[in-house]
């Protein structure tokens, strides 16, 4: 419960649990009883009371508890570590696959050169590849996989954390994140780590347990969903996680977003301990990037301050450096051309999926439509990429969208089409595309 | 005689010009957005036949002809389908907007996304900027740059481009000493004799002055949306939106997924009988180069454009446009050829 909190840092929203008519009423007394026993707070409303808090609701409710919740931008926060870490001497390689571990050394694949690098202590974090990983140095770890898939409707049609309150199920979550409301999860054991997909039935099944909760979403576009896999040893209800000792070997496995931090420690005091290091780790105490000056970012950002600080957090101090010939670059989500450089030059950034994934563009109502190029251009007009790249791009990018919009699709339909229209039959793409990848 | 035609985008245009022209009273009604307004304007008549460039649209509806594909060109042939290819010249020439090109070849023009597509008709300036006439000659695309457009990029891109698919071409940016000047069409004052690049969009111009000329001639243009549609015996009596329209004859151009004409349930406004993909209609790619299988989503029609409700032909009525089925005019560059060529028949009377 102490790392939910620490995480909720981010971005407390608070939380409901809510039963709705036809849900098992013996349930409220379990959740009850294993709140109490946790230690967790819970403060019941009236269903009058939950309504004036969350009028989306179905108004069909049974029982309400309001808790301590929050939502956290998973990418953001991500990259926040990421930046954190380099501040702190951290070399960081993305889009690199490691192939061999012999010893101390470790080679791996970056833009299909094979490169090596000496290593006192080797540490496997990598999720639902940590057996593959292991395998490597001729260890066993066993991490299952779980699907789990999210709708993302437009609009926020909750302020809050929304879970179905009866016996955990899948489906029982509805969660405002930026301009979107995400409706979840599923939870299917999953075999192929590399290719999987989303079904029919996993979004026919999230649609319904969606609108139950808040019949408004139905009224709401649907843009996409996307799914990932979760790493899970031992029980799946617990989502505990297991640190294992090889000597120069150490492998963190299964554990959740909210415990994130927590391993993290762990690890870090083992390989301290390994190293003879004595230093204290300090991130329960300290924020991982420095505050920043409101009023100081209040005048360069202007009207754009409030999306820059939520967007971007302490980062946004970093950001206000770049203050010259501001473009608004995606309409939707108000993106402008200094982020999409800020973004390039200092966030980990290899392409446009990885801009996308820190400074939202191309993630509203049109999916990247009249935004994608734009970007790409941005970024060709710094010299940073050229044409042939920006193309190349541009496609790629625009092909990650559209994974998430077909299993969505008949919801989505008239801004596919034009999607289409735009590059297929307008910028005839299809023709050309196969020639520019030559 | 009354027609009344539902959708404003160059198919409903057409076909209210073209009823027009046999002196019926002509009511054309539209909601929306089209997809002509979003276009970049030039008329695709058929460039591109499964996968494969074609030099001219007569070339490509011969083989649909020959293939005996269920396409709004087959159904209509070549002769009708240059019959309303003329009549648009005509209009475009009367609007102040003159087009120029052949249903006899295919042209190649640059775009704003520093590609290069296959089309047959384009405005004057946009025709004589051409890639067949950068043969040997020096090229600067240039003007001011704006959402989604770069000169700069698009010389750079074209430069790679254009010896990779055969074309033979200097493309500079510089303006100095250059044979022919491109920019976008807005962007050229009156007096300048560069030649146009169309950007997205540009297609509300011509929309434009070809709504204009509509209003000139007393056609009545109503803002309304159609919900429902009254049968009686294979006809339309009533169509009901804010207000309720009877005539004689209905034309319904109310467009794809864009427009709104289709939707995932089939045809928005009377559930008419339509052909559709249901096993495997999305490819997993965006842009596949032979299309996605829904594109050719879309209302059945007979040889007279006349759909069906139930299998029962509704006589009264015809189809014109992307809400026509058995075609896709994204991978084959034929969107407003089609619009053109079913709203000059779906407009013509017997």
């Amino acid at each position: 419960m102490q790392e939910v909190l620490l995480i909720q840092q981010v971005n407390p929203t608070g939380g409901l649990f809510v039963s709705f008519g036809g849900d098992d009423e013996a349930y409220k007394g379990k959740f009850q009883a294993g709140c109490r026993k946790a230690g967790i707070k819970i403060n019941e409303l009236t269903s009058e009371e939950a309504l004036k808090i969350e009028p989306n609701l179905n108004s069909n409710i049974e029982s309400a508890f309001e808790v301590d919740d929050g939502v956290v931008d998973p990418f953001m926060l991500t990259v926040a570590n990421a930046y954190a870490a380099r501040e702190n001497k951290a070399e960081i390689e993305t889009y690199s696959r490691v192939v061999k571990i012999a010893g101390r050394e470790l080679s791996y694949l970056n833009d299909n050169k094979k490169k090596k690098i000496k290593a006192d202590i080797i540490v496997n974090a990598t999720g639902v590849w940590a057996g593959k990983t292991a395998k490597l140095v001729g260890r066993e770890i066993k991490v299952k996989a779980y699907k789990g898939t999210i709708l993302v409707y437009q609009g926020r049609a909750v302020e809050r954390v929304v879970n179905h309150l009866h016996f955990p199920s899948q489906g029982d979550i509805i969660l405002p994140h930026r301009n979107t409301t995400l409706v979840g999860t599923t939870n299917i054991p999953e075999k192929n780590l590399e290719r999987f997909n989303i079904e029919k039935e996993e979004v026919d099944f999230l649609k319904e347990e969606g609108f139950a909760k808040v019949p408004l979403l139905r009224k709401r576009v649907l843009l996409r969903a996307y799914a990932g896999l979760r790493p899970v040893v031992g029980e799946i209800s617990t989502r505990s996680f297991v640190l294992s000792d090889d000597g120069n070997f150490i492998t963190i496995s299964g554990g959740k977003l909210t415990t994130y931090r927590l391993m993290a420690e762990k690890v870090g005091n083992l390989v301290a301990r390994k190293l003879g290091v004595r230093a204290k780790c300090r991130t329960a105490e300290e924020n991982i990037i420095g505050d920043v000056k409101p009023t100081k970012l209040k005048k360069i950002f202007k009207k754009d301050y409030e999306r820059i600080f939520r967007r971007y957090g302490n980062l946004s101090g970093k950001l206000s450096a770049y203050s010259s010939r501001n473009k608004r670059i995606c309409l939707c989500e108000g993106v402008t051309s200094n982020e999409i450089l800020f973004a390039s030059k200092e966030l980990f950034c290899k392409n446009l999926r990885d801009i996308r994934r820190r400074t939202r563009f191309g993630m509203g109502f049109c999916q990247g439509r009249r935004c994608t190029f734009e970007a790409a251009l941005t970024l060709f007009s710094e010299n940073i990429i050229n044409s042939e790249e920006a193309q190349l791009q541009i496609i790629n990018s625009l092909e990650e969208r559209w994974k998430g919009i077909v299993p969505v699709i008949e919801d989505y339909m008239s801004e596919a089409k034009l999607l289409e229209a735009t590059y297929s039959c307008t910028g005839n793409y299809n023709m050309v595309k196969n020639i520019i990848r030559r | 005689m009354k027609t009344i035609v539902v959708g404003s985008g160059m198919a409903g245009i057409i076909a209210g010009l073209r009823a027009y022209s046999h002196g019926s009273d002509v009511v054309m009604i539209s909601q929306g957005r089209s997809a002509t307004s979003l276009s970049s304007g030039v008329v695709d008549v058929f460039g591109y036949f499964r996968g494969e460039e074609i030099k001219s649209p007569l070339e490509g509806i011969k083989r649909l002809e020959e293939e005996n594909e269920v396409h709004p060109y087959a159904i209509l042939g070549a002769e009708r389908i240059k019959e309303s290819i003329d009549f648009f010249i005509n209009i475009s020439k009367k609007v102040g907007f003159p087009f120029r090109g052949s249903i006899d070849r295919n042209i190649h023009i640059a775009t704003q996304f520093g590609t290069v597509k296959s089309t047959c008709l384009a405005y004057d300036r946009i025709y004589s900027g051409r890639v067949e006439r950068w043969k040997d000659r020096r090229v600067d695309i240039t003007g001011k740059s704006e959402r989604n457009f770069r000169p700069a990029f698009v010389v750079e891109s074209l430069r790679i481009l254009l010896p990779k698919l055969g074309f033979n071409a200097g493309v500079f940016h510089d303006g100095e000493d250059c044979d022919i000047i491109l920019k976008p069409l807005k962007q050229i004052s009156k007096g300048e004799s560069s030649c146009a690049l169309s950007l997205l969009g540009d297609g509300s111009i011509l929309e434009k002055k070809l709504l204009e000329y509509i209003k000139s001639l007393g056609i009545r243009h109503i803002k309304d949306r159609i919900l429902k549609a009254d049968i009686e015996k294979g006809e339309i009596k009533t169509l009901t939106g804010k207000r309720q329209y009877t005539g004689d004859n209905f034309i319904i151009a109310s467009g794809d997924y864009i427009g709104g004409g289709l939707n995932s349930f089939g045809e928005s406004i009377i559930h008419l009988d339509i052909y559709r993909i249901k096993d495997k209609p999305v490819r997993k790619i965006p842009f596949p180069v032979k299309g996605h299988p829904y594109s050719k989503n879309g209302v059945i029609v007979d040889e007279n454009l006349n759909p069906f409700y139930r299998e029962k032909r509704i006589s009264n009525l015809r189809i014109a446009g992307s809400l026509l089925g058995g075609y896709d005019y994204c991978t084959e560059k034929s969107g407003l050829g089609v619009a053109i060529a079913t709203g000059y028949s779906a407009g013509d009377m017997e």
